[in-house]
């Protein structure tokens, strides 16, 4: 899976984030498991 | 909420630029539309400093029935006649602060696009703790309870170089919630980092009605709401877009079902589609991104004339103005869509 410029991932098990700063291919790992992504926290409604 | 008159004679010799200045003396600070009406003196010439003077008038100023259209366009709006006028007023009445506001934002919107939405968001803020909103969320009938419910609102798809965005909320028409905008956000951050035409359409009955009412009146407080809003900017990523960026829309297109879209390079009209720009009713003006987006496509005079008529539009006047560059029977939207963005390959 590409790694994406700009996405960021978490280990499941320590408080690791990585921030991807320059794309390329391979999967990213930590605590010998796949880290995840880590998606843009909701915000509320501006309205 | 004072409606004054003026008579255009005041433009005739060099004292205009004095009479203007008493003028906004006289105004005291309220929302006021400036009519310009009466007969144009001949062949006049609005000097440097007139033009200055209207530039920055406090007020939404209106020429009626001026005959030269360079001497119009130094308002903020021209219409033929009275009868033109009356809707435009009626609207001003309903609304004044949001009227005088709108007409301010419009006059010297910036060329740039984070500036322009900028400037909007605080002009969306303000309007947000002013009276006119606050009374239109008193009287609204009680809006059907924001559903918390987890489904996707967008989805994606590849098709050859192509990614096609649908909008997945067509039970409610596609109406614009906080959902829908993290993950429109979150989807156009993803596409920015891969090359290739982008298709946008709308599941269901239309594109999309706009912001979700019933999220209406529920932000924390409009400071924190603007600095929300120029935080997470849809319009922003569609601006940055644009050059490959193909819209398909089909039935209401209002509000911010308008306005995101207008940024797109391309934006095609099923005949279905019909479009309107309803904020001044609620106080308020358009917030998702279309004092930039729709001012670049039908220019200010229009733009403002839609805001204070809130009337809708169908297909043909919208191609005519701009506000969409093509319009198609609506079983051939998506293969339109489609051939465009393969040419843009």
């Amino acid at each position: 899976m590409p790694n994406n410029l700009g996405k960021r991932y978490t280990c499941a098990e320590c408080e690791a984030t990585v921030l991807v700063t320059k794309a390329g291919d391979g999967a990213l790992e930590c605590h010998g498991k796949a880290m995840e992504i880590l998606q843009a926290k909701p915000l509320p409604s501006s309205d | 909420m004072p409606v004054v008159v003026v008579d255009p004679q005041v433009f005739d010799g060099p004292s205009a630029p004095a009479v203007l200045a008493a003028l906004v003396d006289e105004l005291g600070g309220d929302p006021t539309l400036l009519c310009f009406d009466g007969d144009w003196p001949p062949g006049i010439e609005v000097d440097p400093s007139t033009r200055t003077s209207l530039r920055r008038l406090p007020a939404l100023s209106v020429a009626v029935a001026c005959p030269d259209p360079a001497v119009a366009a130094a308002f903020d709006l021209a219409v033929v006649d009275a009868d033109a006028l009356a809707p435009l007023r009626v609207g001003f009445e309903q609304a004044p602060y949001a009227s005088v506001s709108a007409a301010l934002l419009l006059r010297d919107a910036p060329d740039d696009t984070w500036a322009g939405l900028v400037a909007e968001s605080g002009t969306y803020s303000l309007l947000q703790a002013g009276p006119e909103f606050r009374r239109w969320l008193a009287s609204r009938c009680a809006p059907r309870p924001a559903r918390e419910d987890d489904a996707e609102r967008v989805t994606v798809e590849r098709r050859g170089a192509i990614h096609e965005i649908v909008l997945t909320r067509g039970e409610r028409h596609n109406a614009f919630d906080a959902r829908m905008r993290d993950q429109l956000h979150a989807v156009l951050r993803d596409l920015a980092a891969v090359d290739g035409p982008i298709v946008v359409r709308g599941d269901g009955p239309s594109f999309s009605s706009g912001g979700d009412l019933a999220e209406f009146g529920s932000s924390a407080g409009p400071v924190q709401s603007h600095v929300l809003r120029v935080t997470r900017s849809v319009a922003m990523l569609l601006s940055d877009l644009a050059p490959r960026l193909v819209v398909a829309l089909h039935g209401a297109c209002i509000g911010a079902g308008i306005e995101l879209p207008a940024f797109a390079s391309r934006v095609i009209a099923a005949d279905t589609a019909r479009f309107a720009l309803p904020e001044l009713k609620l106080g308020l003006v358009p917030g998702a991104g279309g004092t930039v987006s729709i001012r670049r496509r039908i220019g200010r005079a229009f733009l403002l004339e839609l805001l204070l008529s809130g009337r809708t539009i169908d297909t043909a006047t919208a191609r005519r103005s701009g506000l969409v560059d093509e319009v198609v029977p609506l079983a051939q939207l998506r293969d339109r869509a489609y051939a465009i963005a393969e040419s843009m390959t």
